[in-house]
């Protein structure tokens, strides 16, 4: 019976010390991170049945057991991988809003000061130091944007950098978790008990995990993990991990993509796989605001060039030479590497070689022509070719159906072509310039099949689908040139079935655009005047005036100039052989071959004239025998009409066809990093509490509370006291038997 | 609920930081008195702010090239000032020349006077603005617009510039014209009364003296010819083709002579009629007649004064040589009319686009302060409230920063 007390007594100790040594170990793991507290479990030892009944036989301590709910850590990893991911977008975006934030440092002061010496040159065309403050105002804009794409450009390196180093350490944790796998299996199969510590380690390495990407994890029977990311790719399966790979994409080699290693080699991973973590938020934050970033700041810069080039090509310089001319600057920006980029997969089969050009910017001022080929009308727009046809001058329709826009404002119901005469229609809306129809998207070409060519803007996922044989490809360039502001064409070689290409229209445009260099150095050869002048002979006597005109591309100034004749009822002089379109007060337009013009159409009088891509404009009436002498504008040094229609490119919609000015769409760009970033930051808040939650729900569970264990700790002394007092009683006992005997 | 030891210092570190951050942006919005630090602040206010900018810089350009055009035609407007008093000088002369008693010395002085005033002309006509620019050749700014060759009495002008208006934007979708060619100020200047103009013959022997004459309903754009039969009749002829049947129309000294669709009518009868006068006593073969007007340029025509006051009275007659004298006088100040009417007519279009500039410059200044004050209302800090919510920060970093000091110091163990 005693040494049933002693016994008891015993289990009582040893309980109470394995209470005190988790309390210990408790305390002492307070701030380690990922630990979860641990408690024994205590039960009663199998009683001794006897006559008197059941008699108990001490306690014994079942397990020692971490307070730990799957759930709960659960949702403490998928807000942590939100809140990760989120962070990681956050920093990121933070540098390019920063950037942007200094209202002085961004690319709007440096377009208003271009503006400004544009503008000071229309003012003073003739005053080289106006033109030499405007090249340099021109140079101070290219660098800003160059600076701007700079920034960007490192933030993009640094983001390759970034993946690289961040798959780096999940595939040293994902060792370590396989590690860690072995480990625990092999433990609690020795001893049948859970290997608490082990397990917490694990778990943490999750929550790691977690933070560089989202993963789920499958507990095994044999108490292993298995850790997935994306939809359900292995990243540790038992003791074995996979590696995840950091490579140059096939599409872009400029792209450091994520893969994973498998027997056939690195597999790059399609980017919505890679979610959550500072992966997930830097793929994310790559393809969502740096990747349209670059492109927009280079749509900017693309589209500039281009327009500013295009009216530049219409003037003529101060010392008189136009398009065409020796040493005449057609460009004002050199354009030269600014071109769109069609890079070659490297998976590619074929050895087809794309390349893609910019169109060039159609003039906002809509230049069309209207022929007349034995009763069929075809209607032209000279800037990119496309065309409507039909029986009557107001029926034509394109290739879908669709009449030519209202907003073109071309008066086509007045207009009267003869058979074999075409006929030069402006519109009466809108004004002078030009406008890019460029996007700030990627696109993708794919040969998807023995029939199909499919291209696709990948901003929206807007595809084109054309059946494919080697004459169809200019066929789906021409469709897009229309709306895309870019071109396609194979160069060399073949393009097989599934061979793929990236189409980067505007990337390069910031990195590269420059003045060019003859304009820089030689400021005169800013195209400030027009090629054109007009003058009535001094003799004339009758009210009508000629404007000095304008001129559209393609224009021909008659050289030696031109005299055109007033009769009684017409206009003679005209070139023979050339089209001549008549325009009259009422809208109507008639079209000629040579001339002569009629002065009144009906009751109407003659507004204007166009041939040869000139036009002027007419009022009042001619006397007969007055003459009107069209020529270059030789010595017109003061002449700014073509510097003032450079200065109003400034406010014009010259973008996005037609929606947006320069300043207008970096506005929108502005606004789209500025509200990225609050959106980021605001969602990252919102996620951060809920991680609060989770975590304060985890640690309510699994965190030590030091009060609570110093109590523990007076618990389990006394009980150990106890006990001993139970053998000291058990030592009395005895004692008192042993003295009956003496 | 329960807590946990670490979750105290958590929370306690994450809530200082947190109440830290914010008092750093309002500290930062406080020093720099702006509201949106970085786009992310106010995205939508960050783009708008951008176009407002840019519309206040260009409104500023619009009002700079509103001061340069202002200058501009100022300088224009003086000389044509200059043009118009010397016109009205020459005009004086041409009226004391007519006075038949002064003699061919006296003449001769006052053609002296005319040959400095064209000089004065063609250094009105040749002027150039502050950089050297000449105002009045269009386009061709560094041309000197007119040439004179020939010696005074038969000398040429030659206009060396072109037609080309320049051009100033002075306002969103306005042009403004801030030159004139000199080709339509000094060149283009139509004769007579600037439809037909009158004239006789060199070689009339008679006193007859032809006055400018008038449109009264109409000019039919013929060339008309009266030549006298004796010194009371003469008959007409039309584009050089005697009337048939010959017809012979009495002549009496001053009448008004009436013109109309080809022949001598009545007064005030059909249309295409014009009214002249002739007076004097003309001679037997004596022509006068009736063109339409042409274009001369104003160098010619004082030209053609300097020529007329020098040369000596050679007539047959003292009468016929006045007589002479006076038609070619008539046509002169005829000349100088057209080209003062032009003159001012280009000085009345300058003076209101003058004024069109000041009101122009009055409404640009009033959007310039919209744009200021929609800048401000952009970008600016609102210190009350920003300085309010500051102390309000602090209260709350206090606070935190307190507490957490007197909760992580509650512990069982200090009492064991």
């Amino acid at each position: 019976m005693s040494s049933g007390l002693f016994g008891i007594g015993i289990s009582g100790m040893q309980a109470a010390q394995l209470g005190l040594l988790t309390t210990e170990h408790n305390v002492a793991n307070a701030s380690t991170p990922g630990y979860n507290r641990q408690r024994i479990l205590q039960a009663t030892n199998v009683p001794l049945m006897t006559g008197a009944g059941a008699v108990g036989q001490g306690t014994h301590v079942t397990t020692i057991e971490r307070m730990y709910s799957e759930f709960l850590a659960g949702q403490v990893n998928t807000s942590q991988t939100s809140v990760s991911e989120l962070d990681t977008y956050y920093g990121q975006i933070k540098q390019i809003d920063n950037m942007l934030a200094d209202p002085n440092s961004g690319l709007s002061p440096a377009l208003q000061d271009f503006f400004k010496g544009v503008q000071q040159v229309a003012a003073n065309p003739s005053s080289i130091p106006s033109r030499q403050s405007m090249t340099a105002s021109a140079s101070s804009l290219v660098a800003r944007i160059h600076g701007i794409e700079d920034r960007l450009s490192q933030m993009s390196e640094g983001v390759n950098g970034q993946i690289t180093t961040t798959v780096g350490t999940i595939n040293s944790y994902a060792q370590q978790i396989a590690n860690l796998n072995e480990r625990i299996v092999l433990a609690q199969s020795a001893s049948n008990q859970p290997a608490n510590d082990l397990v917490d380690q694990r778990d943490q390495l999750v929550t790691e995990l977690n933070k560089l990407v989202k993963v789920s994890t499958a507990t095994e029977s044999d108490g292993s993990y298995n850790v997935f990311i994306g939809t359900g790719q292995q990243l540790v399966v038992g003791t074995r991990a996979s590696a995840m790979t950091a490579t140059a994409s096939a599409a872009d080699p400029s792209r450091i993509v994520v893969g994973l290693e498998t027997a056939g080699g690195a597999q790059e991973l399609p980017e919505y796989l890679i979610t959550g973590g500072q992966l997930g938020g830097l793929v994310r934050f790559r393809s969502e605001s740096l990747d349209p970033a670059l492109n927009e700041i280079g749509r900017v810069a693309a589209s500039m060039a281009l327009t500013f080039n295009a009216q530049q090509a219409l003037g003529q310089d101060l010392q008189g030479r136009a398009a065409g001319d020796t040493g005449f600057a057609a460009n004002f920006f050199d354009m030269t590497n600014m071109g769109p980029s069609a890079i070659k997969n490297a998976h590619n089969t074929g050895n087809g070689v794309l390349q893609a050009a910019f169109v060039s910017p159609p003039p906002m001022g809509g230049t069309y022509t209207l022929s007349n080929t034995a009763g069929t009308y075809t209607l032209t727009r000279q800037s990119d070719g496309k065309t409507w046809t039909g029986a009557s001058p107001a029926g034509v329709v394109d290739a879908n159906g669709d009449a030519p826009p209202v907003s073109e404002g071309l008066n086509l119901a007045g207009a009267t072509v003869a058979p074999g005469l075409t006929a030069t229609l402006t519109s009466s809306t809108i004004p002078a310039n030009f406008y890019t129809n460029l996007t700030a998207s990627d696109y993708q070409l794919v040969r998807d099949g023995v029939g199909s060519y499919t291209l696709t803007r990948m901003s929206d996922n807007h595809k084109w689908n054309i059946p494919a044989d080697a004459a169809n490809l200019p066929g789906l360039s021409s469709l897009i040139s229309q709306t895309e502001g870019f071109t396609l064409n194979l160069a060399s070689g073949t393009i097989n079935v599934g061979d793929s290409y990236l189409i980067r229209p505007s990337r390069a445009a910031a990195r590269n655009i420059a003045v060019d260099a003859s304009v820089a150095a030689d400021a005169r050869l800013v195209a400030a005047a027009a090629p054109l002048t007009t003058r009535p002979a001094t003799g004339n006597v009758g009210k009508m005036t000629l404007s000095q005109g304008a001129v559209a591309p393609g224009y021909a100034v008659p050289s030696p100039a031109l005299t055109l004749s007033a009769t009684a009822t017409q206009l003679t002089g005209f070139p023979a052989g050339v089209n001549v379109t008549a325009v009259y007060a009422d809208g109507t337009s008639i079209a000629s071959n040579g001339g002569p013009v009629n002065l009144v159409n009906g009751t109407s009088q003659l507004a204007g004239f166009s041939f040869n891509g000139m036009s002027f404009d007419v009022n009042g009436s001619p006397v007969a025998g007055d003459s009107f002498t069209i020529e270059r504008n030789a010595g017109g040094v003061d002449d700014g009409r073509n510097i003032f229609l450079l200065g109003k490119l400034q406010t014009a919609n010259t973008m996005g066809g037609r929606t947006a000015s320069y300043q207008g769409a970096y506005a929108q760009f502005v606004s789209t990093i500025g509200n990225k970033t609050r959106e980021t930051q605001v969602t990252g808040e919102a996620q951060q509490a809920l991680l609060d939650q989770a975590q304060g729900a985890r640690e309510a569970l699994s965190g030590v509370n030091l009060d609570e264990e110093a109590a523990n700790l007076l618990r389990y002394q006394q009980a150990y006291q106890a006990s001993a007092k139970m053998l000291d009683i058990g030592n009395k006992l005895f004692d008192t038997v042993l003295s009956i005997r003496s | 609920m329960r807590v946990s030891t670490s979750q105290i210092f958590d929370n306690g570190t994450l809530n200082i930081q947190r109440n830290q951050g914010s008092l750093f942006k309002l500290q930062n919005q406080l020093s720099t008195g702006r509201r949106i630090l970085a786009p992310e602040d106010d995205p939508i206010g960050a783009a708008e702010a951008l176009k407002v900018n840019q519309s206040m810089s260009v409104n500023s350009q619009f009002m700079d090239n509103q001061a340069n055009a202002g200058s501009q035609l100022a300088l224009v407007e003086d000389h044509l000032g200059g043009v118009s008093n010397l016109i009205m000088d020459v005009q004086e002369r041409v009226v004391q020349a007519g006075n038949g008693s002064l003699t061919d010395q006296d003449r001769a002085t006052l053609a002296t006077e005319i040959r400095q005033r064209y000089e004065e002309l063609l250094g009105h006509a040749n002027s150039a603005d502050g950089s050297g620019q000449y105002l009045f050749a269009g386009y061709r700014g560094s041309t000197q617009p007119f040439g004179v060759t020939g010696v005074p009495g038969n000398r040429t002008a030659t206009y060396y510039g072109d037609e080309g208006v320049r051009q100033l934007q002075v306002e969103n979708g306005r042009q403004m014209a801030v030159s004139q060619p000199g080709s339509d100020i000094f060149m283009r200047v139509r004769q007579g009364n600037g439809t037909f103009m009158t004239g006789a013959a060199a070689a009339n022997t008679g006193s007859g003296v032809i006055s400018t004459g008038s449109v009264v309903t109409g000019y039919d754009n013929n060339a008309y010819t009266l030549t006298f039969t004796s010194p009371t009749t003469y008959t007409l002829s039309v584009n050089g083709v005697p009337e048939a049947p010959p017809v012979t129309y009495n002549y009496s000294d001053g009448g008004t002579i009436n013109i109309g669709n080809g022949t001598i009518v009545a007064p005030n009868t059909g249309t295409n009629q014009i009214a002249f006068s002739i007076s004097g006593t003309p001679a037997t073969g004596d022509t006068f007649t009736v063109n339409p007007s042409t274009n001369q340029d104003l160098f010619k025509t004082l030209d053609q004064l300097i020529k007329t006051l020098e040369s000596p009275s050679t007539g047959p007659t003292p009468d016929a040589t006045q007589a002479a004298r006076r038609n070619q006088l008539t046509a002169i100040s005829d000349g100088l009319d057209r080209a003062l009417d032009n003159v001012l007519k280009v000085r009345t279009d300058i003076g209101a686009r003058r004024l069109e500039l000041d009101s122009l410059t009055n409404v640009g200044q009033d959007v310039d302060l919209q744009f200021k004050g929609d800048l401000s209302r952009l970008q600016d800090l609102d210190y009350a409230k920003a300085i309010s919510d500051m102390s309000k920060q602090q209260m709350t970093l206090q606070a935190s920063q307190l507490s957490f000091k007197q909760t992580s110091q509650l512990s069982l163990f200090n009492m064991l």
